[in-house]
């Protein structure tokens, strides 16, 4: 593929990225929170809200206006690489780097258009806890099932998880072989089985550990695990497969291609984190001063 | 199967967490075999001390309405029913109102009672 044509490629998926995840998905988060606020008012269901709505609302207006300027930055760097940076100097840029430097680049901007979330989660986790102080009721309520981990995860997904860890093993023992100078060898196989564990971790935390909405519904909550598991799953997999392609696109020499599939893969992964359940099947009849289906 | 714990109620947390799960087995709501939650899970669920729901299922255990099968988990006795009709803490206050009547009627004082009773116990316990 021509140079230009590549170039060109990867500024469309990176403004892709740019629009996705710093524009699209928190437009959607926030929508999703304000209708909740508008259809279920701390007037009449104040156990969703333990501190003051304010507060809430000061965490969206920061949330927002992050997100307003990493996309700022994410359509200054498109832009400033397309228009203002002549093709001659960016090929002496680009020779002056490597392809890494785009991976570095693209990794370091993926981490900023995640800051607004971790910034809010921050936020939220105070809240969490204090509805858990406001939620110390007298009387507690739990089922006398036992949860499993398999209780929550679909077999052909967790089948295909385990398919593409094993393949990736096979796939880092053959690469092996052909003694590749920058090739991690058995060190991918130690990483990777490092974040599966990690996984594994916040994935029983989730089954087993305390809730941190003492009001939510039962339902709701085995919806909400099952749908974690679903994402791990999927962000496992897509480790895997990304790390795959990335060493098969090195050992062809075709690294020019990976800055591309990076961005899709954080494109993939935004999508996935940032998913949700829909609203409207949650039960808010919790949080009614008197539940009226708790 | 849900049940319920009053954290201000006078009867201790474990004894309420025995008397549900024998009154959802009596009440056929548990059956032969059924899998209970993990100590863990329960614990966390009802927002209680890990010890405390073990507590309750050690009692249960003792008294052949649960069984614990190891790895597994924790189960539902093949007896639970028969086995949790039998209140235990019945038949003590049973036979000690028999016994403390029968050494009154001897003339025995309730301090003379209460000293044997407590020689006794301290004796069994060393």
């Amino acid at each position: 593929m021509p140079e230009q044509t590549l170039q060109m490629l990867f500024y469309v998926v990176f403004l892709g990225q740019v629009l996705l995840v710093s524009f699209y998905l928190p437009r959607v988060i926030l929508g999703r929170v304000t209708h909740v606020i508008e259809r279920y008012p701390p007037s009449r269901y104040p156990k969703l809200y333990p501190g003051p709505l304010e507060t809430a609302q000061r965490a969206l207006r920061i949330y927002r206006n992050l997100n307003f300027v990493v996309l700022l930055i994410g359509l200054a760097m498109v832009l400033t690489s397309v228009f203002l940076l002549p093709l001659e100097r960016m090929r002496a840029w680009q020779e002056m780097t490597d392809f890494a430097s785009y991976e570095f680049i693209l990794t370091a901007y993926f981490l900023l258009q995640f800051s607004p979330m971790l910034i809010s989660v921050a936020f939220g986790l105070p809240y969490f806890n204090l509805k858990r102080r406001a939620g110390s009721r007298t009387k507690r309520r739990a089922q006398l099932s036992r949860r499993r981990l398999s209780d929550f995860v679909s077999p052909s997904l967790f089948g295909l998880a385990i398919g593409a860890y094993i393949t990736f093993i096979a796939f880092i023992t053959y690469v092996r072989q052909f003694e590749f100078p920058w090739f991690g060898g058995y060190l991918n196989i130690a990483i990777l089985t490092g974040v599966n564990l990690f996984f594994l971790g916040i994935a029983i935390r989730q089954v087993y550990g305390k809730k941190k909405d003492p009001y939510q519904a039962y339902e709701d909550r085995m919806r909400q695990i099952e749908f974690s598991m679903r994402a791990l799953l999927l962000v496992s997999i897509g480790v895997t497969v990304y790390t795959m392609l990335g060493i098969t696109l090195k050992a062809f020499g075709m690294d020019s291609l990976t800055p591309i599939f990076t961005s899709v893969y954080y494109q993939l992964l935004a999508v996935v984190s940032f998913r949700e359940f829909r609203i409207d099947d949650v039960n808010f009849e919790v949080y009614r001063e008197d539940p009226v289906a708790a | 199967m849900e049940i319920t714990i009053d954290i201000e109620d006078s009867v201790p947390l474990f004894a309420q967490l025995v008397g549900q799960i024998k009154n959802a087995v009596q009440r056929n709501k548990l059956g032969p075999g059924d899998a209970l939650p993990s100590i863990r899970q329960l614990a966390n669920d009802l927002e209680l001390n890990n010890k405390t729901v073990a507590k309750a299922y050690r009692l249960l255990e003792r008294d052949s309405v649960i069984q614990t099968k190891g790895y597994r988990g924790t189960f539902v006795h093949p007896d639970a029913k028969a086995n949790s009709a039998f209140d235990l803490n019945a038949l003590v206050a049973s036979k000690l109102t028999g016994t403390i009547e029968a050494l009154r009627e001897a003339g025995a004082t309730d301090s003379e009672i209460r000293i044997a009773f407590g020689d006794v116990m301290s004796r069994r316990g060393s």
